[in-house]
Formats: C-alpha cells, structure tokens, sequence
C-alpha cells in the first residue's frame, strides 16, 4: 500500500484527493495550490481565514481560503466525449529498436500507471530474432492501435471501438466477454481478467474509457496509449519509463513525436531517415505504432535462448 | 410393394400414441441419469459464475477452448434436421416421413445448446442484453445471434406443422394438462381440403426457407474464426468445412438418437434398418466428402509450409496433437468410410450404430482440434509466459458443463418426443397411402413402443531556479515572421533590454511547439544587426485545435545571455494532414449502408416468410 501511494501520479492524486475533498465538505471547491506547481495562485497571499475540510484519513483539516479554488477539470470527460477522443489527435508511437537494451522498465512503469499485476504485461518486451542468421533484437510490444482494427470490427457491442484520436479504446461498462476481439486481435495483446482484479486502494468512478485502471473482472483489457495522460498534454507511462529514451509519443497531425528527455523529433523525417516499419504491416492492419530496425544497436543484442 | 391392405394405420398410429404413454423402467433411469449430469453442470455454472471464468483451464491465449468447441458442434448437428425436413422433401425421398420429427427435435435441442454454450463462454453473462441494446450488425457474432435465433424459430415452426393434424387426431385420446396443449395446439383441425391445402403450402415455404437459414447459422459459425488473423483459421474454406463436417456429424447423431428411441418406445417396425441404412449411405457419402475437404484444409498449407501455418501444423501432424489428430482422420473418417462401403454394414442397424459413435466422437475431436491448437499458435509466439498459459486442458468445471450440455440435449429430444408423437402420424399415413409401406421403409404391425479510498500527504513541488547574479547580457527577443512559398522565415532581433542595441554573439535556439514537446528547426548566432534567421517548412501542420504554428525562440547558454524566450505564432497553411481509415466504415461504430440493407433485408425476408407461415396457420380454424 505504501508502495502503490508513492507511485501515484501527482494529478491523479490531485483528482482523487479532490474527489475525496469534494464529497466530504467543500462540494465544488476545491484546493487550488494543488493544482499544479505553474498556477498563479501559490504566490496568492494567504487571507488568514481557515476552511475547515475532510482529508483523505478522515481527519478534519484547516486550510486556508487563498488555497481553495474551483477545479476546471473537475468533471473529467463525459463517456461520450471518451468515446471520441481528444479533439483533433492522432496519437502515434514510435520505438526505436537501436536504443532499446530490454530493460522492461516500460513494463514496469506502465504497470504502475495503472495498477497492473506482475503477471499483466499491456507493453511486452520481446526477444526477436527473424531468421537464425539474422540479428536478435529486443522488441517492446504495446497495442498497435491499428487504423484498420481487426477486433473492433468483430465487437459486438462497441465496447471496443477506434477513437478519432486513434486510440483504440476499450469501454469495460459494457464489454460482455465474449473475447472474440483477443481471437481477432493477430498482435495478442489483448488480455482478459478471468477472476477479480487486484484493486488499487481508490475507487475510481467517473470517466468510463479513460482511467488509470481499467481491470473488471470478466472484461477485456489492453494497453490504451494512456488517453488520460494524453489529454493533459503528459507521454504515457512506457515513454516516461523508458530510460534510454527508446519510446517517443507523439500527435501524426503535428508531425512530431516526443521521448521521456523531451527530444522532439519531426515524424515524418524520423520515419524516413531510420526506415521505420509497421508489424507485420502485411496484415493491413495500419497500426499506429512504428519502429526503427536496430541498425547501429547502442546495447548489446539479447541471447536468444531458442530461435 | 405392400399394398394398403396389409398396412394397419390403427395399429400404427396406436403404437406411436402408445409411446407417448408409458414410461418404461429404463426410460425413467435415463431421465434420472441425464437429470443428474444437468444438475451437475448447474451447479458448476454457479461456481462459475462466482468465481469467474478463472475456473475454465482458458486463459489469454487459450481464451476460447471447450465451450465453442460445444458451440460448433451443436450449431453442426443442428443441420441434420433442416436436411432430412427440406433437401429430402424435394429429393422425393419418401423414407423421410417417419424420422423427420426425430430430425426437427434434434435440431430445436441443439439449436437451444448452441445458443447456450456461448452464454455459458461470457466473461459478463448479466450484460447478454447489452448485446440487443448496443448490437453492432457489423460483428459476426451479431449474425450468429440473429441466425440462431432466425434458425430456432425456424425449426420450431417446423417441427409444429406436421405435428397439427397428429394433436388433432390424439387431443380426446389424451387427458389432463397434455390433453389441454395438444387440443390449443390442434389449432380447430379437421382435415378439411382447405386446411390440409394451407398446410402443405405452409411446409413447402418452409421448406424452402430453413435450408438457407441452416447454413447460414454453421456458416457464420465458421466465420467466427475464419474472419480473423489466425493460422489454420484464416481460410476461406471454413464455411463449406463447417457446413459439410456438421451435417456429417448431424448423421452420427440422427443414427444414435434413432436406435435409442426405437429401443425405448419399441418402434422396431417403424424406424427399420432401412432408414438407418439410408442416413448411413448419407453418412458415408460426407465422410468421404469430408476427409476430402480436410485434405485441402490440412494438405494444401502444408505444401506451401507458409512459416506460422507451419508451427501449427507441425503440432498437428506430429507434435502434441498428433494423436487426436490422426485418430479424427483414421478413426473418425477412414475406417467408417471403409466399413460404411460394405452393403452388410450399412444395412445392419447395429453395424451403423457403431460406426456413428466413432464418427460422432471424431466429431467431437475435430471441433476441439479446430479451436484449441490454433490459439496455442499465434503469429507473435508466445515467450515467457508461464506453463499454464501455454496449455489448456478443460477444467472440471468446463468437463461438467460439457457433460450437462449433450445430457441436456439428448433430455430435450427426448422430452420432445415423448411430449408429442414422436413420429408424425397424419404425414406418414398419407405417405403410405400414395406411395406404399416399403417406400417410407416401415414394416408391418409391431407390438408397444445453463475501495477503499486513500489518498497522501500532497508534495508541493516547487522549482526554485537558482539566481545568479553574474555579469550578463540583458536582453530581449523581438521575433518578426515572413511567410513564403515554401518555407516562413522567422526572424530573430535580439536587443538589449535597456539600451536597445543590437545584441551579437548570442545563440538562439529556434523550436515549434509540438503536443508534448519543441521540435528544434535550428541554433542560429545572432549577427551584427543582433538577427538570428532561420526557416521552417510552409506546409508544417499546425494545431489541431487552432490551426497555428507556434515558434518559440530561446536563448541557448543561458550563461552568455539571460534566460529568456519568445515565441511567435502563425496559422499553418495546412491545420493536418487527413488521415483516412481503409476498413470500408465496418470498424465504425455505425454500420455502413450497404451492410444495413444486406442484414435487415436478409433477416426481413425470412423473418416475414415465418409471419406467413403463422398468419396461415392461425387462420386454419376458419377453414374447417
């Protein structure tokens, strides 16, 4: 438990927090200084007159007035408009493969993102080798995001669907389980919960498609390009993760992507400079997750146990 | 020929109302038997459905085993019924007559268990509603939920209409709540002309209605695997594979349900040898045709050796599966090919018994290989997932459940045809009437017969930037666009803050701003006139949102200068570039048009040939 609240992300924890606050006694209002360090009002001078509050232990708290405030984003997004995505996107992801040491922080960082088991894995770093001959390779996999989804054309109840962002989203209020999106998805990403998931110690219940935690027993879950993180303008959880700067984030419709430094690179120059590639582009699928061969690897390659 | 004299229709017609009578001893230990393998799977669907689907041997690979399986192969006997009630009819084949209701209960049974088995497969069974609220026509399973469905009242349909004259002819023989049913569901029948005109016209509709409706339930069955990505699945022959391997299947179980009735309610005279050896020439026409077409499922990708197709087949023809395998081949098709092919054989009823029972397990077999070998095979192979992610073997669970469905099944024929006549009375005493007792293949007189909440202590995180008070220039950066054809200029006067000279020497890095980062265009040292000039491309797509571009201008070393930036902002000629989908609008949440009027036009047509079909027979009573 200790370990799971360090590891809450800074605004998730302002939401929740501020859930908290908000249904206890300020209802509506609520503490602006935790809003972010780039607000204004931080330097606001303190009016001396205390709000009495609910914290998190049930403890009755005085905070000062200067500090409370209306939080804009308070709502989150409405189902309908996490069925649309963020407006204007188009989320697409790079990995370079040169850079890539298999260290499985991405793993690490994304299950912490949100809440997965050890056993859940929603970006998977393989080791690939095309051809005995060939080179081996370390290969992270997330959700390709395809443009031409195999699984949520076979969904029968939209519960999977393509957002206009790109994302491939999955609403878990209304999956049935039939898992006939993991038959059709050809990347296997796509993982069921088959008992109860292992809660985070929050309850989260607004914002359907978009949450940190997306486990329900009997429901489909996968890697969704971290949606809540996108919409507040931060890189998903393996970007930030990844120490060698291998994943970069971007939007296709500003032609740029984005690394954990804050590189930013022109996509469309990337692509063609590196001789980026699509997974088995064969397929027709077009995903949204492109990768640069491991030409010049700076780590060394995996030993492959067996070919 | 017998002629009429020699056919005693009150005889007939006594022994099948007979069976519909008596409960013999062993007829009540079979009820009690397969009424304990249902309360079984009841009872482990609860665990079930408790503990979720944890309790299957399914996992994410696996993620489909046993249940389709089940699914597959009740949606594959199903067939048998719609066979026998249509392609026979028009084939003239008037042996028909005295198993076709044998033939519409089997398939209203297993129509019911192959809606069932998916249902018992979902993750959310309390959402099954969702699947009529949030529909998409877009999904196969959608066109396997109507079809089901479409085929269950189908067969429904058609199982009662021959069944109206029979409850005419038996409501005052019978009491009680049957004799209630049997009279409400006579419909006012009294054989006149017009009735019987009606009804004839009513079956022959149907007829010609089930028949599309049957295959398209197996086929869309198929395609469930087929329209995905899969090794072994991804085939375009599954429909046909699916159609003809279900029938055969269907003819297995046609042969098995037939002995078992004939044994119970003692219709040695009316189900003779003769229509087992008609269904076991059928049987052995699509075991042929079906180790035919397994030949070019299996034999063809094995020729190219297609690398993941490989991997697959491999496991089949000599891996872990090979002993399933090659027993469904030898045992399921070959050696009842070979044994069917002797006229002894095929004309002995116990002979044809045996040989369904190896078909029908080779059936079974054939199901399990066709879904589990091919999920343990995706295209990215598995790695580092844990030993009993890489297998499946179905739980105990699934075995129960497993073992309740075929017991259901064969419970709901048998109720079937122990509620109402078993044989149709009206439709075979006509058939022997125009075309002789040897034709039907009867013989003479016989005797009886499913948080807490948490929350920490908030870390304000503050920035503090150390203040350095040293010697620098103290500047600011003007910043001037100049659009052009191809390329904007953006140029940068850097001057200091209170003298306003031209500032030399001091580098500028230039950066577009981009969702989560500056994308660099350029370092640049200012010149003499204290200008950094540098370019971007035109046609540099801007914010989705507001259509600009924005650059910004920052000092480089912040040693040399103070810190400070500058950013200007232009509209880009181009807000994005479109980006455009090719799944022709199916991978939308709305169908496209050309769907929506193939799909309800499909289901509109056979659904108002039912309309008719009832609208007739409710009108039956005022044709007496």
């Amino acid at each position: 438990m200790e370990e799971n609240s360090k590891n809450i992300d800074r605004s998730d924890f302002i939401r929740k927090s501020l859930t908290v606050l908000a249904t206890g006694l300020a209802g509506g209002v609520l503490l602006n200084s935790l809003e972010g360090c780039n607000s204004d009002n931080s330097k606001k001078e303190l009016s001396g007159k205390k709000i009495p509050l609910l914290n998190a232990e049930g403890n009755l708290i005085y905070v000062d007035e200067a500090h409370i405030g209306v939080h804009k984003d308070f709502k989150g997004v409405t189902n309908e408009e996490a069925r649309k995505g963020v407006p204007g996107k188009k989320f697409v992801m790079v990995i370079d493969l040169a850079k890539c040491d298999g260290c499985g922080k991405c793993t690490e960082a994304c299950n912490k993102m949100h809440y997965l088991p050890k056993n859940k894995e929603w970006i998977e770093v393989l080791e690939m080798q095309d051809s005995p001959e060939t080179a081996s390779y370390w290969f992270p996999k997330t959700c390709m995001h395809c443009d031409n989804p195999p699984c949520t054309k076979v969904c029968p109840v939209d519960a999977t669907f393509k957002r206009e962002d790109g994302i491939v989203a999955i609403d878990n209020e209304r999956c049935v389980g039939c898992r006939f999106c993991m038959a059709a998805c050809p990347y296997s990403v796509r993982l069921f919960n088959w008992n109860e998931p292992a809660k985070p110690e929050f309850v989260e219940d607004n914002n359907l498609v978009e949450h940190a935690f997306a486990s329900k027993k009997g429901c489909v879950e996968k890697c969704d390009f971290c949606p809540h993180m996108a919409r507040e303008g931060k890189l998903p959880g393996c970007v930030t993760g990844c120490p060698q700067n291998a994943i970069y984030f971007g939007d296709q419709n500003e032609d740029a992507v984005t690394c954990l430094s804050g590189e930013t690179l022109k996509l469309s120059q990337l692509l063609e400079d590196r001789a980026a590639y699509r997974f088995m582009e064969e397929l027709g699928t077009e995903p949204r997750v492109y990768y640069l061969p491991p030409y010049n690897r700076l780590y060394p390659k995996p030993e492959m146990k067996e070919s | 020929m017998i002629t009429e004299s020699t056919y005693k229709p009150k005889v007939f017609e006594a022994e099948v109302f007979a069976a519909t009578q008596k409960y013999s001893r062993i007829e009540i230990i079979i009820y009690i038997i397969l009424a304990f393998f249902c309360m079984l799977g009841v009872l482990a669907y609860f665990y079930q459905l408790k503990d979720g689907l944890i309790v299957t041997g399914l996992r994410d690979y696996v993620s489909w085993g046993l249940y389709i399986s089940m699914l597959f192969f009740f949606v594959g006997i199903s067939l048998i019924g719609a066979f026998i009630s249509s392609v026979l009819r028009f084939a003239g084949e008037e042996w028909r007559h005295p198993v076709s209701r044998i033939g519409e209960a089997i398939t209203i049974s297993s129509v019911l268990f192959a809606g069932l088995m998916p249902v018992v497969d979902m993750g959310r069974p309390e959402r099954l509603g969702y699947l009529f609220i949030d529909g998409r026509i877009q999904s196969p399973i959608l066109w396997d939920i109507v079809a089901i469905i479409t085929y269950l009242v189908g067969s429904i349909l058609f199982f009662y209409l021959p069944l109206i004259p029979d409850l005419a002819k038996l409501k005052n023989s019978v009491s009680g709540f049957r004799g209630k049913v049997y009279r409400i569901l006579s419909l006012g029948w009294t054989g006149s002309p017009i009735q019987k005109q009606k009804l004839e016209q009513c079956n022959k509709l149907m007829a010609i209605v089930i028949l599309p409706v049957a295959i398209s339930v197996h086929t869309i069955s198929a395609w469930l695997i087929a329209m995905t990505h899969r090794p072994g699945w991804n085939s375009t022959i599954m429909g046909p594979y699916f159609v003809f391997g279900a029938l055969m299947a269907g003819c297995a179980v046609m042969i098995l349900i037939m002995a078992l009735l004939r044994k119970l309610y003692r219709f040695e005279h009316i189900l003779t040898a003769k229509h087992f050896s008609h269904i076991a020439t059928l049987m052995l026409a699509l075991c042929a045709f079906y180790l035919y077409l397994n030949i070019n499922k299996y034999g063809v990708p094995a020729f190219i050796m297609e690398r993941n197709e490989k991997m697959l087949l491999d496991d089949l023809l000599k891996g872990r599966f090979s002993v399933m395998f090659w027993s469904v081949i030898i045992f399921g098709l070959i050696i009842p090919i070979v044994l069917l092919a002797f006229k002894k054989i095929r004309n002995s009823i116990r002979g044809t018994v045996m040989i369904s029972v190896l078909v029908l397990l080779g059936a079974l077999l054939n199901r399990y290989l066709i879904v589990v070998p091919n999920l343990l095979h995706p295209l990215i192979h598995m790695q580092n997932a844990k030993p009993f992610v890489v297998t499946y073997f179905p739980s105990n669970v699934e075995l129960a459940i497993t073992a309740a469905s075929l017991a259901g099944f064969v419970l709901v024929v048998l109720v079937l045809t122990k509620f109402f006549p078993a044989i149709p009375i009206e439709e075979t005493e006509e058939a022997v009437e125009k075309f002789g007792m040897e034709e039907t293949g009867m013989e003479e007189t016989g005797a009886t017969g499913a948080a807490k909440i948490i929350a920490t202590i908030a870390l304000l995180l503050l920035f503090i930037y150390p203040l350095s008070a040293q010697e620098k220039l103290n500047g600011t950066i003007n910043l001037k666009i100049e659009k052009g054809d191809s390329v904007n200029t953006i140029t940068a006067t850097v001057v200091d803050a209170q003298t306003k000279v031209p500032l030399k020497n001091v580098e500028l890095n230039f950066s577009i701003k981009r969702m989560f980062g500056y994308l660099s265009i350029g370092d640049v040292i200012t010149n003499e006139k204290g200008e950094a000039i540098t370019t971007y491309e035109s046609n540099l797509p801007g914010n989705s949102e507001t259509g600009n571009v924005i650059t910004v201008a920052k000092v480089e070393d912040s040693d040399v200068m103070n810190d400070t930036s500058a950013q200007i902002t232009a509209k880009s000629k181009i807000v994005f570039a479109e980006i455009k989908n090719n799944a022709g609008g199916i991978i939308e949440s709305k169908p496209p048009l050309w769907l929506s009027i193939t799909f309800y036009g499909v289901v509109l047509t056979v659904w108002s040939a039912f309309a008719f079909v009832i609208f007739q027979i409710v009108q039956l009573k005022k044709n007496n």
